[in-house]
C-alpha cells in the first residue's frame, strides 16, 4: 500500500493574481510541508493569472516549482482550469488547489493529499466551515449563503462551496470542466461534480486570515454578479441544452 | 381567418423547434431526463397556451381576472415579434457564450504551451 501511495503523480495548484507579497513564503512552507510529508512524486505548479507585480519573478527562483504564466488576466475560476488541464495533460493521478494568498495551511494540502491516496472519494474539499473560528461572520454568511444558493439551483449541498482546498483524483481530472473565468466557478464546479456523479468528502481546515487575505479574494459585491451570472448559466443550459 | 388561429400558426414554429432542440439535447446526452422533463413541459405548456388562447381569454374575462381587450391583429404581431426577439437573443447568448469558452480554451492552452516549451 505505502508503495502504491509513492508510485502516484500528484501536483499542487496554485493560482496566483499579485501575491508578490506573500507567495514566498507560501512556495517555501509548501515545499516543506511536502518534504517531510514522506509523498515522493508531488510537483507544484504555480498558474500566474497576468500578475502586474513581481510574483512571477519570485516564482522563477524555484527551480522545482512549474510556473505557467497566464497571456492575459484572466481571473481565479480560468487560473484554476489552466492548472487542472495542465494536471491532466501531463497525467497526474492527484491535483490539489490552493490559494496563493496564505489562507491556506499546507499541511491541510498535504492531509487533502492523503486523503484522496485512500481513494474513497473522487475530490476532496477542505471546509473551513466546520470549525469557522476566527472566520468573519460576513465571510461565515457568504459562504454558507453559496452552499444553499449552489443547492437551490444546481440540487448539490456542500458545506464549503466556495473552499478554494480542493483535490481530484484522475476520474475527477478526466472529466470535470467549468467555463466561469471569474469566482463564479466555485459553485459552477459543484454543478459540473453533480452532472458528472463524482463523490465527494469534506474535511475541516484551518483559514488564517491575515489583513492580507482578507483584502483578497471574492468582495461582498461581487456575489450579486455571481449569483446573475449563475442564473445566466441555468438559463442558458435550460434554453440551449 | 381567426385571430387566434393566425397566432398558433405564427408562434408554433417556435414551439416545434424548441421540442426539437430539447429531445436533440437528451438524444445527444447534453440534458439528463428531469431537464429532458422540466423542458418539455416547459414547451407543451407554451403550446397548450397557444392552442387554448381564445378559450383561456373568455375564461379569464368571465371571472373578472383580466380587462383587456380581446386579441387584435396588432397583439398578434407584437406577440409573434415578441417571440422573435427573445429567440434570437437565446440563439445569440447561446454563440456569444460558445465563443467566450472557445476563446478561454485556446488561452488556456497557448499559456501551458508557452509554459513548457522551454
Amino acid at each position: 500500500m505505502g508503495d502504491k501511495k509513492n508510485s502516484l503523480k500528484a501536483i499542487v495548484i496554485v493560482p496566483a493574481y499579485n501575491e508578490g507579497q506573500v507567495i514566498d513564503g507560501v512556495l517555501k512552507k509548501l515545499i516543506n510541508d511536502l518534504d517531510k510529508s514522506g509523498l515522493k512524486y508531488v510537483d507544484i505548479v504555480v498558474v500566474n493569472d497576468g500578475s502586474k507585480d513581481n510574483t512571477a519573478e519570485i516564482v522563477k527562483k524555484y527551480k522545482n516549482v512549474r510556473l505557467i504564466n497566464h497571456l492575459l488576466n484572466s481571473g481565479a475560476g480560468a487560473a484554476n482550469r489552466t492548472g487542472l488541464a495542465y494536471a491532466r495533460d501531463k497525467d497526474y493521478d492527484f491535483a490539489v488547489t490552493m490559494d496563493a494568498d496564505g489562507q491556506h495551511d499546507s499541511a491541510d494540502t498535504v492531509r487533502i493529499l492523503n486523503e484522496l491516496m485512500k481513494g474513497s472519494r473522487d475530490i476532496v474539499i477542505g471546509s473551513r466551515l466546520v470549525n469557522a473560528k476566527g472566520m468573519p461572520w460576513y465571510r461565515v454568511m457568504l459562504n454558507k449563503g453559496g452552499g444553499i444558493f449552489t443547492f437551490l439551483l444546481f440540487g448539490i449541498y456542500v458545506g464549503d462551496s466556495q473552499s478554494g482546498l480542493r483535490g481530484f483524483n484522475r476520474r475527477a481530472l478526466q472529466v470535470i470542466t467549468f467555463h466561469s473565468n471569474n469566482y463564479t466557478y466555485n459553485s459552477e464546479l459543484m454543478w459540473r461534480i453533480k452532472q458528472n456523479g463524482l463523490t465527494v468528502k469534506e474535511i475541516p481546515i484551518k483559514a488564517i486570515y491575515s489583513e492580507y487575505s482578507l483584502s483578497k479574494g471574492q468582495t461582498n459585491w461581487e456575489v450579486i454578479h455571481i449569483v446573475r451570472q449563475l442564473l445566466k448559466y441555468r438559463l442558458l443550459e435550460f434554453f440551449n441544452g | 381567418m381567426d385571430k387566434y388561429e393566425l397566432l398558433f400558426i405564427l408562434n408554433v414554429p417556435f414551439v416545434f423547434f424548441g421540442v426539437l432542440k430539447t429531445i436533440m439535447a437528451y438524444r445527444t446526452k447534453i440534458s439528463s431526463w428531469p431537464a429532458f422533463l422540466l423542458r418539455l413541459l416547459f414547451w407543451l405548456l407554451i403550446l397548450l397556451v397557444l392552442i387554448f388562447a381564445g378559450p383561456i381569454y373568455n375564461y379569464l374575462y368571465r371571472h373578472g381576472l383580466t380587462d383587456s381587450t380581446p386579441l387584435s391583429i396588432a397583439d398578434v404581431v407584437l406577440t409573434t415579434g415578441v417571440m422573435v426577439c427573445l429567440s434570437l437573443c437565446l440563439r445569440l447568448y447561446g454563440k456569444i457564450d460558445k465563443m467566450d469558452k472557445r476563446l478561454s480554451d485556446l488561452h488556456e492552452k497557448l499559456s501551458i504551451y508557452i509554459s513548457t516549451k522551454d
